[in-house]
């Protein structure tokens, strides 16, 4: 969709991806869990998850749910707490306190 | 795009509505996720400690819960996504019944994952 790009129109932009991707990582993560009920199945393809690469995946997946969730309680904001006065202010901190979240879970993971 | 005017219960603003709420539910129940189920490596992929956790009654009922809204949630969003796009009602029919088909497979498949675990 051609739409002018305004600071705001990143949060949707973001928002939209960042929800698509979510979801399809939903539908994988119920699939995988319920793999639960072949004990042997399950533990060799847990191991599969001990990859450095697929450890940065999921630091990666944190980052997108950080955004997703802390750019959602902005548009709460806006929706029902008149947030479209502040709303470029409140995308800063959405994309401040995730980068800050998203290096502090890299820290926990990987130091 | 063409829309047609359904009167105000079928507007769609209860599925406005609906996502904010969802939303604010799944903005914790994905906090208490990580928290209880993500916060050491053996916690997401050790099948004793999962098995062992998820024989709380309360666990089962939370993860149920979060199931079903994470689902609908997302479903729901991406719908939201599709309609903004011009095309053909065929094709958004077809779309529709892709994610509501999608959407009910897996719902079945993690709740019987949820109702029908082994004994730890």
């Amino acid at each position: 969709m051609r739409y002018v790009k305004h600071y705001g129109t990143w949060g949707y932009i973001l928002h939209r991806l960042s929800g698509l991707a979510l979801t399809g990582y939903i539908l994988i993560h119920i699939y995988l869990v319920s793999g639960l009920h072949n004990r042997p199945a399950w533990d060799s393809e847990m191991q599969f998850f001990r990859h450095p690469l697929l450890m940065v995946l999921e630091w990666c997946l944190f980052s997108v749910v950080i955004f997703h969730a802390l750019n959602g309680a902005r548009i709460f904001i806006i929706d029902f707490f008149n947030g479209a006065r502040y709303q470029k202010q409140l995308l800063t901190g959405v994309l401040v306190l995730s980068v800050i979240l998203f290096a502090g879970m890299g820290a926990i993971m990987f130091l | 795009m063409a829309y047609k005017y359904e009167g105000a219960s079928n507007s769609g603003s209860f599925g406005w509505f609906f996502q904010r709420i969802t939303g604010v539910i799944l903005f914790f129940q994905v906090i208490i996720h990580f928290y209880i189920s993500h916060h050491t490596w053996d916690a997401g992929h050790n099948w004793s400690t999962i098995i062992e956790r998820l024989s709380n009654p309360y666990m089962r009922t939370f993860y149920l819960v979060f199931v079903s809204l994470g689902l609908y949630h997302g479903l729901n969003g991406a719908w939201a996504v599709i309609r903004d796009y011009h095309m053909s009602a065929g094709m958004r029919k077809l779309l529709f019944g892709a994610i509501v088909t999608v959407g009910i497979f897996i719902a079945v498949l993690g709740f019987l994952t949820m109702l029908t675990l082994p004994k730890p």
